[in-house]
């Protein structure tokens, strides 16, 4: 086990930040904490990091306990937090080599690697630019490669692409694919749902404080009573015709709401047929026919009452 | 040795806004240094001063011994003018400066000097006139000594007692000062000066560098990254403060190559070595403030203002810029809670030093531990801070 978090309780003063909150992460994982603004996920992941004192529970890092003063632990730890953290007077390559020598002490092992992790976020170009002459994407890049270039055996992204382009957000995801696949595990915390999505191979979700789901995305998915739902797009629809589509098997709900009719099914490819039927039946107009699968918010909505971006 | 490294490197950076506020303020000690703030006087000049001499004590048209040998005197003092006994002329003469006195010895003048009957010398002048007050000190001169010898050589004629009194007046002496092994070479004002805008230099360039370099540090985020690596944070404040050291060092050690280098006509060993003491403790207290405000300033712009407000005000109130003699007993109890007021007067006791002994050296010894203690104490209040600060960061 890399990562082994048991019934950790962090408080502000009186608010409860993480709340009994228990984990594990196994070797080879990109292990996604997924959670709403202010839910625990940094705090979570400084406490990992004994960057924060706790009020109980126990942590352990590699089979070891993590503290604060644990060195040869944070030697196999990487981390790319949320805000940029680069000296503004040091170039792209003075930056990288600075992180990688607070753990690299061979200054030719330490000068390939820097090479290296400039070569892996596609930075060299501009080595000798300053931070405040980069792009925003171009900064967490070289933001990442600071954290990386020692070729950590856990590394763990805080919020990599907040404010960041979509081409550098795929980019960012992609190589993190590539870390993971190299042998990093990887912690990897969003508000993203479709970029935990994307990456993760295990999701706890989170929301004040507590893991209310984990499990891979088809397990968490497979929680939800809905395997698809239909948006028909309709100009009316009774209440009594609404009523009728609900008795229809496998229709989990149906509801009509400003223009469309959504319908959540249990067993899609068998019933999209008999409701397509059914409307033809009842002479019912309709426009398009829009498919879905449930998604990460639905299981969040599921577990909380509200959507993760609510 | 990453982090120090880093901080020379940074240092390095910060170091062109550093040096061309440098350059200005070392322009400015070097203007200091070589204009004289006090009325010290190391040398005298006799001046020649333009009077009329008129007298109305004469026997047979001719001026009498002792007014003769007056004018005679005074001829070698003053540059005798001939202008119409008139007084609206001489008041002309004196308004237009072609004379700066008129004496006027009255009739009568000599006999009544020798029966001991006072009889004052009329003097003409502008009002509070330094070069009549200077006239007169030579006539009074002249005088008192022809009194003395009327007094008590009563056998001695007119002329003789004029020719004593002459006699008297062109004697000179010549002192010798044999250097004693202990006595030391004095040092003028522009060195002390200098000594003391070194201050100056030092206070800008350190506070600026130190805090510079400490604020990046400092940043939330450096921090957070540098708590996460593998090196560990006494590792990483032992570079620091080394980082700190080399560079108070290399300021200190430039100030004092330039030192050297501008006065090495007057170098005196002991001297030097006292005032770089003196500018080394201050050099470390120095850092003790660029220190303090690298670690709990945040903004760039805040940063720039409070070094400007602290170097400004400790240097004013500190006796820089106005000597501390000039300044009222109030300002100089405020000046007493700055290091820069002790470094100071530690130059101005080691500028003073003329022999080496345990009575001079005490009191400079006191000044100088009294900037360390400046030192030391701000170093003490800089880690309680960081010590709640830490604490802080951690429960939070």
């Amino acid at each position: 086990m890399v990562v082994k978090v048991e019934n950790l309780l962090k408080k502000y003063k009186n608010v409860t930040a993480v709340n009994n909150l228990s984990l594990e992460i196994k070797e080879g994982e990109i292990f996604g904490i997924l959670g709403p603004n202010g839910s625990g996920k940094t705090t979570t992941i400084n406490c990992i990091l004994s960057l924060l004192k706790y009020e109980s529970g126990n942590i352990e890092l590699f089979g070891e306990k993590m503290k604060p003063e644990a060195y040869e632990i944070k030697r196999k730890i990487g981390a790319v937090m949320q805000e940029v953290a680069v000296f503004d007077e040091l170039t792209v390559y003075e930056n990288i080599d600075y992180f990688c020598g607070l753990y690299i002490k061979n200054i030719n092992e330490k000068k390939d690697l820097v090479e290296e992790a400039m070569e892996f976020v596609k930075i060299k170009d501009y080595r000798k630019r300053y931070p405040k002459e980069l792009s925003g994407g171009l900064l967490r890049r070289l933001n990442i490669a600071c954290g990386i270039s020692h070729k950590p055996k856990l590394i763990i992204f805080d919020e990599p692409t907040v404010g960041v382009d979509p081409q550098s957000r795929n980019y960012i995801l992609e190589g993190i694919q590539k870390l993971n696949s190299s042998g990093a595990t990887i912690i990897y915390t969003s508000h993203y749902m479709e970029e935990v999505e994307q990456i993760c191979t295990r999701i706890g979700i989170v929301d004040k404080g507590s893991i209310i789901a984990l499990g891979s995305k088809e397990e968490l998915k497979n929680k939800l009573e809905f395997n698809k739902r239909l948006i028909i797009e309709n100009s009316k629809v009774s209440e009594e015709e609404i009523a009728e589509i609900q008795k229809i098997p496998f229709v989990i709900s149906a509801k009509y709401d400003n223009g469309k009719i959504f319908i959540s099914l249990s067993k899609s490819d068998i019933n999209v047929l008999t409701i397509l039927e059914y409307l033809k039946d009842r002479n019912i107009e309709f426009g398009s026919i829009q498919s879905e699968v449930p998604t990460l918010n639905d299981v969040f909505l599921k577990f909380t009452g509200k959507k993760l971006r609510d | 040795m990453q982090v120090f490294k880093t901080y020379h490197k940074i240092i390095k950076r910060k170091f062109l806004s550093i040096a061309i506020l440098l350059v200005a303020y070392l322009g400015l000690s070097l203007l200091y240094s070589h204009s004289d703030l006090t009325s010290d006087v190391n040398s005298f000049t006799d001046i020649e001063v333009e009077i009329a001499f008129l007298n109305e004590d004469m026997t047979n048209e001719n001026n009498t011994e002792l007014v003769e040998g007056m004018k005679s005197y005074l001829s070698q003092h003053a540059e005798i003018v001939t202008v119409v006994d008139n007084r609206e002329d001489i008041q002309n003469a004196l308004f237009s400066n072609e004379i700066q006195a008129a004496i006027r010895i009255p009739y009568g003048f000599t006999k009544k000097f020798f029966k001991d009957n006072s009889l004052t010398i009329e003097q003409m002048s502008k009002p509070d006139s330094l070069e009549a007050f200077y006239v007169q000190s030579h006539i009074n001169k002249f005088l008192n000594k022809a009194k003395i010898y009327a007094s008590y050589m009563d056998e001695d004629d007119q002329a003789q007692i004029v020719e004593r009194v002459k006699d008297d007046l062109s004697k000179y002496i010549n002192v010798e000062v044999h250097g004693d092994s202990n006595v030391l070479l004095e040092v003028t004002r522009n060195m002390i000066n200098h000594y003391n805008f070194l201050g100056l230099y030092l206070l800008f360039s350190i506070v600026s560098g130190v805090g510079m370099s400490m604020m990046v540090f400092n940043k939330p985020e450096i921090i957070k990254r540098n708590n996460i690596s593998s090196l560990s944070i006494s590792n990483r404040n032992f570079q620091l403060f080394l980082g700190n050291i080399s560079y108070v060092l290399f300021c200190w050690g430039l100030g004092m190559l330039i030192s050297i280098v501008f006065f090495r006509h007057q170098f005196s060993l002991p001297k030097t070595i006292l005032f770089s003491i003196n500018a080394l403790c201050f050099a470390i207290t120095c850092l003790s403030i660029g220190f303090l405000i690298g670690k709990n300033v945040r903004n760039k712009n805040t940063f720039n203002s409070l070094v400007a407000i602290i170097i400004l005000s400790m240097t004013f109130i500190g006796g820089l810029f106005i000597p501390l003699e000039l300044m009222s007993s109030k300002i100089i109890k405020v000046a007493q809670f700055t290091p820069i007021y002790w470094y100071i007067k530690a130059n101005d006791n080691i500028q003073n030093l003329d022999i080496v002994s345990s009575d001079y050296l005490i009191p400079i010894g006191w000044q100088i531990l009294t900037v360390c203690a400046f030192g030391i104490g701000i170093f003490a209040f800089t880690f309680i801070i960081s010590k709640v600060k830490y604490s802080r960061f951690h429960s939070q």
